[in-house]
C-alpha cells in the first residue's frame, strides 16, 4: 500500500467544494473567508460557509492543504487560520483540471458547447 | 438586528457541528457567518429568509459532519483524522468500545448465566410487548369514525330500579334531540340486531341487520366505498358493510342498485357498501346483547319512526317502550360530562310534564370509546398488570443472579481497583454488561413476543372488538425498549453496589473468599429480593385463584334449562306464509314433523333463545296495580310453542305449561317465571291472575297459568330478569329459534334438518346450528381466556419464586459448607443441617407471603369487578396459595439441603 505517497488520480473526481477550495489556494495562501469571497467571485455556485469548513477539514485530513503559521501580508487577523496548497494538492488539483478539460472537449466534440 | 441576537443565532447553528470541529473551525466559521449575516442586499421579509436559510444550512451542514465523525469514529482505516483519539470525549468512546468488548466477552464465558438471565427477560418482556399490543388495539386505539372523541350515546336511566343503561323511548328521543345544546347531531338505532334470512338463498343467505336513524351513518363517519349513504328522508334502501359485501356478494362491484329482499317481504335497494374500516357497533353499543353472537352488522336499513312500533294510532310518538340507543356527536369543547348534565336536566322537565312514562327516569351520557370499552377494560388491566408483575419477577430473579456472579467476581473487580480503576469506571462496566443482557432480552423478547401475540389473538375469544386488527405497533416496540432499558439499568444498580463497597485490600488478603462485610451484605441483599419475589408471586397467584375459583362458580352455574343434548337453530319461514293462520298450520305440521326425527324426544320454538340471543323488554302491570306507568316493572318478552319448556328442559314450577288445547282465539294465557312472579305478583299466587303488557302496560288482558323456572338468559353471570311467555301461535313470528332435545349427539340430526326442511318448503330458512353446550362454553369463553393467562402467568410466577429460593439457598449453603462441616464434626446430626437449611427457607418464604398476602389484599379492589360467586378475600384461596407456596420452597430446599448434610467434616477442617 503506498499511503505514504498517494497518487493524485486516487482523488478524482473531486467533489465541487474541494475544487474550488483548491483552486483559491493555488493563486495565494489565504485564511476561510478569503476563500470564500475567492470562490464567490470566481465561481457561478456560491459556497455556504459550512461546506466550505467541511471541506477544509477533509483536504486538511488528506493532505491536500495544510495550516501555516506565517500571516502573508501584515495587519492580517492573528486569530484566523491560513491555509496553503500542498504539493500533493497541486498535483490533485491539476489532475482534476485535466480531467475536466477532456470532458469539456467531449463535450465540444458533441456540439454541445458553442 | 443587533449584534448580540445574530451571534446567539450563529452559536447556537454551530451547536450542531462535533466539539472537535468546533474547536478548530469554531471561530473562522462564526466570523464567515456572521460576514454572510450582514452582507449587503440583505434586507426586510426576503433578508430575513436568506438569514433562515443561512442558519438551517448551517445546522444541516453540522449534522452530516456529525455523520462524518460517527463513521471516523467507528471505522479507524482513515488516518490520520480531525476526530482523533486525543481528547476527553474520543478517550470516553475508546473505553466504551474496551467494556463493551470485555462485556461480551464475560458473557460469552458465562454461558449458562447469559442464557438464563436473557431468557428470563426475553419471556417477561414479550410477554408485556404480546399483551400490551392487545390492550393498545382493544382499549386504546381510536376508534374507527370520524373525530371519534366528540362521539357519544345517551341512555336512560332509572337509578330507583337499579338501571343505569337503558334505551330511550321515541318520543324521549325526539325531546332530547330537540332541546338538547350539547350535541351538534343526535341519531338513533334499534336497540337489537336483527337475524333474517334473504330470500332465495340458503343458510349463509342470513344478513344481520340493524335499523337506523336516516342520518346515523353520516353522523358516526361512515364513508362509502361504493354508493353512498342513504339520504335523510330514504326508505327501503340498505347500506351493506364491507365484510358482507365479501361474504354474501362476493364482492360484486355492481352490488350498488341491486335489490335484495329480506324474509317478511322487504324490498331493499343496495345504495352502498361501507369503507373496510367502518365497523358498527363495536361491542356494548348496543342493549344487552347476548355475549355468545358478536354483534355486527351486515346491512343498515334506515328505519323512520312510523307505523304502529313507535306510533299512537293518533300519530304520537310513544313514550314508554325503551328500544332506541341515542348516538351523538357533541359539540366541540363539550365533555360526555356536561352533556349529561344537560340531559339531565331536560329529563327532570320530561318527568314533569310526562310523570305517567317519566317519573324516576334520568338521562346519562357516556363516551362512546369508553362504551365500546369498558367491559374489556377490568380484564385487560388485569392480564397487563399481571405480566407487569411478571416482569418484575423475572427482573428480580435476574439481579439475585447478577448479584451472585458479581460477589464471585469480587477478586476480579478488587484486583482492576488496585489497577487504578475508579468507581465510576467500575459502574460504568457493570452498567454495560447489564444493558447488554438487557438489549439481547430485547432482541429475543420481539420473537417471544410475535409468537405470544399470534398465540393470544387466536386464543381470544371473538366477542373481544377488534381483536383481528391487533398487531405490535411502534407503541408496543418503544414501550418494549422503554422497559428492557429501565430493567438493564435496575440490575446494573446492584453489582454498582458491590463493586461500590469492594474492600480492596480485604478481598486481596483473604485468600480464599470474599471479604465477609460485602458477603454479609449481599446475602442480606439477596434475602430482600427472593422476599420480594415470593411477595409477589403471592399476588399473581392469589389473583389467579380467584379467577379460578369465580370461573368454576360460573361454570357451576345452573342455567335453568338443560344443556345438553340440546340442538338449535333459527329459521326463517317461507315468505309466501302472509297470513297469521298460514302460519300457524305451517308451526303446528314442522314440529310434527321434528318430532317425528328418530332420536328427537322433544321439539320447541321460542322468538329469544337463552345464551343466542338478545332480548326485549315490555313494562308489566299486575291487575289492581294502580301504579303510575314509569314504575312499572319491565319484564323480558318471548313468545314460546307448546313443547318450548320440555325441549329446553325448564322446569314447571307452579301452574301448567303451554297446551295445544290453548286457542289462539280464545284470551291469551301467560306462563312467568319465578322471578317475574315475585317481581309482578308479590306476596300471592300469580296462577290465574291477570296482567297488562305493551305501551303503557295498556294492551290485552292476559291471564298466569303457570310459573317456570328461572333461566340465565344473556349471560350465566347476570341473575335472571323478569320473564314471560306467550303462546307463539297466538302471533307465529317470521324468524323463531328452534331447540330440539336429542337423546343421542345433537349435531348428528343437522343433516336430517336440513332435509326435512327442504321437503316441507325450499324457501324454509335454516341457519345457525349450535348445540346449546356450545352456546354455554361460548358464552364462558372471555372469562376463560382471561383465566387461562392469568393462570398462565401464576404458574410462571410460582416457578420463578421457587426457583429464586432455590438459587438463594444453594449460594448460603456453598458458602456455608465448611460451618456446615465444621458442625458436624463437632457432632451436629445430619438431620440438624438439614433442619437449619430448610428453616432459613421456610422462613424467607414466610415473610415474603405475609408481605404478599397484605399487598393482595390490599389490591383486591382491583379485582373486585371480576369476581362472581367468591369473596376477594376468599379463604380458601388464602390458604392454598401460601401452602403451595411454603411446600415449594421446601421441595427448592431439599436440593441445596442435602448437599449441606453430604458436607465432608475432615474436607472442611482442613480448608
Amino acid at each position: 500500500m503506498n499511503s505514504d505517497r498517494p497518487r493524485p488520480e486516487r482523488f478524482l473526481p473531486l467533489p465541487p467544494a474541494w475544487l474550488d477550495v483548491l483552486l483559491a489556494l493555488c493563486a495565494s495562501d489565504q485564511h476561510g473567508y478569503a476563500v470564500l469571497q475567492e470562490v464567490a467571485r470566481q465561481s457561478d455556485v456560491p459556497l455556504h460557509p459550512g461546506t466550505l469548513y467541511r471541506a477544509l477539514a477533509r483536504l486538511l485530513e488528506s493532505g491536500l492543504i495544510e495550516e501555516i503559521d506565517a500571516r502573508p501580508r501584515d495587519g492580517d487577523d492573528e486569530r484566523r487560520r491560513y491555509y496553503r496548497v500542498t504539493p500533493l494538492g497541486r498535483a490533485v488539483t491539476r489532475a482534476e483540471a485535466t480531467r475536466l478539460a477532456r470532458v469539456v472537449a467531449r463535450a465540444q466534440a458533441a456540439h454541445l458547447l458553442a | 438586528m443587533t449584534a448580540r441576537p445574530r451571534s446567539r443565532w450563529i452559536a447556537l447553528a454551530l451547536r450542531a457541528y462535533p466539539t472537535a470541529f468546533r474547536v478548530q473551525f469554531g471561530v473562522d466559521l462564526a466570523r464567515t457567518l456572521d460576514d454572510a449575516w450582514r452582507a449587503p442586499g440583505a434586507g426586510g421579509a426576503a433578508g430575513l429568509v436568506a438569514r433562515v436559510r443561512l442558519l438551517t444550512t448551517t445546522v444541516t451542514s453540522g449534522l452530516a459532519e456529525r455523520g462524518v465523525a460517527a463513521s471516523r469514529l467507528t471505522w479507524r482505516s482513515h488516518r490520520p483524522h480531525l476526530y482523533a483519539p486525543t481528547g476527553r470525549r474520543a478517550s470516553m468512546w475508546d473505553s466504551l468500545r474496551f467494556d463493551l468488548a470485555a462485556a461480551v466477552r464475560g458473557l460469552a464465558s458465562a454461558r449458562a448465566f447469559t442464557a438464563l438471565t436473557v431468557l428470563a427477560l426475553a419471556l417477561g418482556l414479550g410477554a408485556n410487548g404480546a399483551v400490551f399490543s392487545v390492550v393498545d388495539g382493544v382499549l386504546l386505539r381510536p376508534l374507527p369514525y370520524h373525530a371519534p372523541e366528540r362521539l357519544a350515546m345517551l341512555w336512560s336511566e332509572n337509578p330507583r330500579m337499579g338501571n343505569e343503561t337503558n334505551p330511550l323511548s321515541p318520543a324521549n328521543f325526539d325531546d332530547f334531540k330537540r332541546m338538547n345544546r350539547s350535541f351538534e347531531s343526535l341519531d338513533y338505532a334499534l336497540s337489537f340486531i336483527v337475524r333474517v334470512g334473504i330470500q332465495g338463498q340458503e343458510d349463509q343467505g342470513v344478513v344481520q341487520v340493524l335499523r337506523i336513524g336516516p342520518t346515523l351513518l353520516p353522523l358516526i363517519g361512515a364513508r362509502p366505498q361504493l354508493g353512498r349513504l342513504p339520504a335523510p328522508d330514504e326508505r327501503n334502501v340498505a347500506v351493506v358493510s364491507d365484510r358482507a359485501w365479501r361474504a354474501r356478494f362476493g364482492a360484486d362491484p355492481n352490488v350498488v342498485g341491486r335489490t335484495v329482499i329480506l324474509s317478511g317481504n322487504e324490498s331493499l335497494t343496495v345504495i352502498g357498501v361501507a369503507a373496510p374500516e367502518f365497523v358498527f357497533p363495536l361491542r356494548d353499543m348496543l342493549w344487552q346483547a347476548a355475549t355468545t353472537t358478536p354483534q355486527v352488522a351486515d346491512l343498515w336499513v334506515p328505519m323512520p319512526m312510523e307505523g304502529p312500533r313507535w306510533q299512537r294510532p293518533d300519530g304520537t310518538l310513544i313514550r314508554s317502550t325503551h328500544a332506541l340507543m341515542a348516538f351523538g356527536r357533541l359539540r366541540p369543547g363539550v365533555t360526555a360530562g356536561q352533556a349529561s348534565a344537560e340531559m339531565r336536566t331536560h329529563a327532570q322537565t320530561l318527568a314533569q310534564r310526562y310523570p305517567d312514562t317519566n317519573r324516576g327516569w334520568g338521562a346519562r351520557v357516556v363516551d362512546l370509546h369508553a362504551q365500546a370499552t369498558g367491559s374489556m377494560r377490568v380484564g385487560l388491566s388485569a392480564l397487563q398488570g399481571g405480566a407487569l408483575l411478571l416482569l418484575l419477577m423475572a427482573a428480580v430473579n435476574v439481579t439475585n443472579l447478577v448479584l451472585a456472579r458479581s460477589i464471585a467476581r469480587q477478586r476480579e473487580l478488587a484486583v482492576r481497583s488496585a489497577l487504578g480503576a475508579s468507581a465510576r469506571q467500575l459502574v460504568r462496566q457493570a452498567l454495560i454488561e447489564s444493558l447488554l443482557l438487557a438489549g439481547l432480552a430485547l432482541g429475543l423478547s420481539t420473537v417471544v413476543g410475535t409468537w405470544l401475540l399470534r398465540a393470544l389473538v387466536a386464543l381470544a375469544p371473538v366477542t373481544v372488538p377488534r381483536i383481528a386488527e391487533v398487531g405490535a405497533g411502534l407503541e408496543t416496540v418503544v414501550a418494549s425498549a422503554g422497559l428492557a432499558l429501565v430493567i438493564g439499568i435496575a440490575i446494573a444498580v446492584v453489582p454498582a453496589w458491590v463493586a461500590a463497597r469492594t474492600d480492596v485490600r480485604g478481598v486481596l488478603q483473604d485468600g480464599s473468599r470474599g471479604a465477609a462485610g460485602v458477603s454479609r451484605s449481599g446475602g442480606r441483599l439477596r434475602t430482600t429480593l427472593v422476599v420480594a419475589e415470593v411477595a409477589l408471586a403471592v399476588v399473581i397467584t392469589i389473583h389467579a385463584g380467584l379467577l379460578f375459583r369465580s370461573f368454576a362458580s360460573v361454570i357451576a352455574t345452573d342455567p335453568g334449562f338443560q344443556t345438553e343434548g340440546l340442538l338449535t337453530f333459527q329459521m326463517g319461514t317461507p315468505d309466501r306464509l302472509t297470513a297469521v293462520e298460514a302460519r300457524r298450520a305451517f308451526y303446528d305440521d314442522w314440529f310434527a314433523r321434528l318430532r317425528a326425527v328418530p332420536g328427537v324426544t322433544a321439539a320447541g320454538g321460542t322468538t329469544r333463545i337463552p345464551l343466542g340471543s338478545s332480548s326485549v323488554t315490555t313494562s308489566a302491570r299486575a291487575e289492581g296495580n294502580t301504579d303510575a306507568a314509569s314504575s312499572l316493572p319491565e319484564v323480558e318478552f318471548r313468545r314460546a310453542s307448546t313443547d318450548y319448556f320440555r325441549a329446553m328442559g325448564m322446569p314447571i314450577v307452579k301452574g301448567r305449561a303451554l297446551s295445544a288445547a290453548d286457542r289462539p282465539t280464545d284470551p291469551p294465557v301467560a306462563i312467568i317465571n319465578e322471578t317475574m312472579a315475585r317481581v309482578v305478583f308479590p306476596g300471592v299466587d300469580p296462577i290465574g291472575r291477570r296482567l297488562q303488557t305493551g305501551p303503557d302496560a295498556t294492551g290485552p288482558w292476559i291471564t298466569v297459568v303457570g310459573v317456570v323456572g328461572d333461566v340465565r338468559h344473556n349471560s350465566l353471570e347476570v341473575a335472571p330478569p323478569p320473564e314471560m311467555y306467550l303462546d307463539m301461535r297466538g302471533t307465529p313470528p317470521n324468524g323463531p329459534f328452534i331447540a330440539v332435545r336429542a337423546t343421542g349427539d345433537p349435531l348428528a340430526l343437522v343433516e336430517t334438518i336440513r332435509g326435512l326442511a327442504k321437503a316441507a318448503d325450499p324457501t324454509l330458512i335454516i341457519s345457525d346450528f349450535r348445540t346449546m353446550a356450545d352456546l354455554r362454553a361460548a358464552s364462558l369463553a372471555e372469562r376463560r381466556f382471561v383465566l387461562t393467562l392469568v393462570s398462565g402467568f401464576g404458574v410462571l410466577a410460582l416457578l420463578l419464586a421457587v426457583v429464586g429460593v432455590y438459587g438463594v439457598l444453594a449460594l448460603v449453603v456453598a458458602e456455608r459448607t465448611s460451618e456446615m462441616g465444621l458442625r458436624m464434626a463437632l457432632g451436629a446430626a445430619p438431620a440438624t443441617v438439614v433442619r437449619l437449611v430448610l428453616r432459613q427457607a421456610l422462613t424467607l418464604t414466610a415473610v415474603g407471603i405475609g408481605l404478599g398476602l397484605m399487598v393482595a389484599a390490599a389490591a383486591s379492589g382491583v379485582t373486585r369487578g371480576v369476581l362472581i360467586g367468591v369473596t376477594a378475600y376468599d379463604p380458601l384461596t388464602y390458604v392454598s396459595v401460601p401452602a403451595l407456596l411454603l411446600a415449594g420452597a421446601a421441595l427448592a430446599a431439599l436440593v441445596p439441603a442435602r448437599r449441606a448434610m453430604k458436607a465432608d467434616p475432615a474436607m472442611a477442617l482442613r480448608a
